[in-house]
């Protein structure tokens, strides 16, 4: 199993060059070279902005040597200074990353903790009208636009009952806050964003734990124990449940990509200041460094997401054995 | 098949819907009772809540909400039917390639398929469309890219397992050439599955359309689409509902009855899943 462990983490590697290789197509998709990029129809790129752009990544050189440049500075989280402010972005997104964590965290544990009994009781009383409607619930979330559902929860939440705020993680006077205060204080903001964060995501997870039991119901040691006459809650709640919640591990790389997508959308509605909101608003502004700074992170988030995934799936379940 | 469409609810519901939604961008032209476009700035036609007059009201430009959203629907589905035919294309290359052939090439296209998963789609998506600029083509195209990678996987499958049966080496011992078999011998027998995941995929492209056109890099104004409708309601929250809410239900709607659909084809392809 260390081995595996081993490989996988190994696999990496070339799954960062990948990435990379797929960034440096992007910022040569534009036709010309890429300080082109609508340079005509847009003042807010000057000329200097355009020298800076050339120089960053070394456009003057030749394409596989721009390509090394690119590599170079991707492993040393170098992606230069933001065109808006002039900082590096690497210490822009630093600073941003907490707040992303933070709703991803508690988006996943509401994830978790909702969508598991629910899946369960799904499949215990599969085929009946529960179940029936549970199914319909199901896709209705999962067809609801996220964007969508964010403001519907302003509207009402927000607005119309004015239980909850709207806006923002930590207004000015947090900083007179002890911090118990504060905690409180973060977390009624973070409910309207994480609720509307984990939605989607709800509906899938719910989906894959119904199956997944479904699945553990099938099994001969179920059979087993109710012939030797097991309490039927036993059966479901030990023997079952215990078997269907191994895959449910992995099923964090269903959610951190999702998250990671929706932080971009919640964060720019809900004002909170991550990182999601920060790659939106660079690509508002132009503000190439910062986007790429940020799709390089975000994207690196996400294969270390699935990377841990697959290893702690090795780990819990003894089953698995791979050569 | 028809009688299957009948007899199952969720089939039917979705259809029904879908075909709604499909003659309303059809006839749109007939159907809308206010040019969807002529800005009206008089106070007495900006922000009206619903009426008879204006069936969802109208926006912060005066224009009516229900025509706008008519003219939404032809730009959202057909975004949505290129997106997903681009990605067909791409998802059914790669995917018979990896299939057929296994090995290196397999080994290839399986690894680029892990690394795009590993993009968080809307950035990615954002990311290039910052790059090339906002347009109703680009979005098209780029949705169609970044979405091939499940499609693929499906193809690849079962290829894997076609690729071994008789009518495979029967095709093989006549002499038939590697595309003769890929596409006329086992494609044909991939199909339903291809098509179920299509319909689920369609669903997941207007969604993706209407979340672009939301944040401001899909579909420009004044060219109306049910995710800037909603833009515009965003602004508006605290006074002009009928903006977020009548889109948002005709997205919701239409994503939901494709999945509805999805779900039930697959359910009566998938033998396993028979009583």
């Amino acid at each position: 199993m260390l081995g595996y462990i081993a490989r996988r983490i190994l696999l990496i590697v070339p799954m960062l060059i990948g990435i990379s290789l797929i960034t440096f197509v992007i910022i040569h998709l534009a036709p010309g070279d890429p300080t082109d990029i609508r340079y005509g129809l847009n003042p807010e790129i000057s000329e200097l902005a355009r020298e800076r752009l050339k120089e960053a990544y070394g456009l003057d050189k030749p394409i596989i040597e721009q390509f090394a440049l690119w590599l170079k500075r991707i492993v040393v989280l170098d992606f230069g200074n933001s065109f808006i402010d002039d900082r590096p972005v690497i210490a822009k997104i630093a600073e941003r990353l907490p707040a992303t964590l933070l709703l991803g965290a508690v988006s996943m544990l509401i994830i978790y903790l909702i969508s598991i009994p629910l899946g369960v009781s799904s499949a215990v009383k599969a085929g009946s009208p529960y179940d029936k409607i549970m199914t319909v619930a199901v896709f209705t979330g999962y067809a609801t636009p996220t964007f969508w559902f964010a403001l519907l929860l302003i509207m009402f939440f927000g607005v119309h009952l004015g239980w909850f705020p709207i806006s923002g993680m930590r207004p000015w006077y947090a900083e007179y806050y002890c911090f118990f205060d504060s905690l409180k204080d973060i977390l009624w903001r973070l409910a309207l964003p994480a609720a509307a964060m984990s939605l989607v995501s709800l509906a899938g997870i719910s989906r894959y734990m119904r199956s997944s039991m479904l699945e553990a119901l099938r099994q001969d040691y179920i059979r087993t124990a109710r012939a030797k006459g097991l309490k039927e809650s036993r059966v479901i709640y030990t023997h079952a449940l215990k078997n269907a919640l191994l895959p449910i591990v992995t099923i964090a790389s269903m959610i951190i990509p999702a998250l990671i997508s929706g932080s971009f959308i919640i964060e720019t509605i809900f004002a909170w200041p991550g990182m999601g909101r920060l790659g939106y608003e660079a690509i508002m502004n132009y503000d190439y460094p910062t986007v790429m700074g940020v799709g390089v992170i975000a994207t690196f988030l996400t294969l270390f997401g699935l990377v841990a995934a697959d290893v702690m799936y090795a780990v819990v379940d003894p089953r698995i054995r791979y050569d | 098949m028809p009688r299957y469409i009948l007899k199952n609810r969720q089939v039917l519901f979705g259809s029904i819907v879908i075909v709604f939604m499909f003659c309303s961008a059809v006839f749109a032209p007939a159907l809308k009772t206010h040019d969807p476009y002529r800005p009206d700035l008089s106070v007495e036609e900006r922000l009206r809540p619903p009426s008879r007059e204006h069936f969802f009201g109208t926006d912060d430009l005066g224009r009516d909400v229900f025509s706008r959203m008519l003219y939404g629907a032809r730009i959202s589905l057909s975004v949505g039917f290129i997106a997903v035919f681009i990605m067909l294309f791409i998802g059914l290359v790669l995917g018979v390639l990896a299939g057929y052939y296994g090995g290196w090439v397999d080994g290839a296209i399986m690894r680029l398929v892990e690394i795009m998963m590993c993009f968080p789609t809307l950035f990615l998506i954002l990311m290039i469309l910052a790059f090339l600029g906002p347009s109703i083509v680009n979005v098209m195209i780029v949705i169609g890219l970044t979405s091939w990678m499940g499609l693929a996987r499906i193809v690849r499958a079962e290829f894997l397992s076609l690729r071994e049966r008789e009518f495979v080496a029967a095709a093989k011992a006549l002499g038939a050439s590697d595309m003769r078999i890929a596409f006329r011998h086992i494609l044909p027998n991939a199909l339903a599955p291809v098509f179920v995941s299509l319909t689920f995929s369609l669903g997941a492209a207007i969604l993706l359309e209407t979340s672009l056109s939301f944040l401001g890099l899909g579909v420009q104004i004044p060219a109306p689409s049910w995710g800037n409708i909603i833009s515009t309601g965003r602004f508006y929250i605290d006074s002009a509902w009928w903006l977020t809410l009548f889109p948002g239900l005709a997205i919701l709607l239409t994503v939901l009855s494709l999945y509805l659909i999805s779900d039930g084809l697959r359910a009566l392809l998938d033998p396993r899943l028979k009583r």
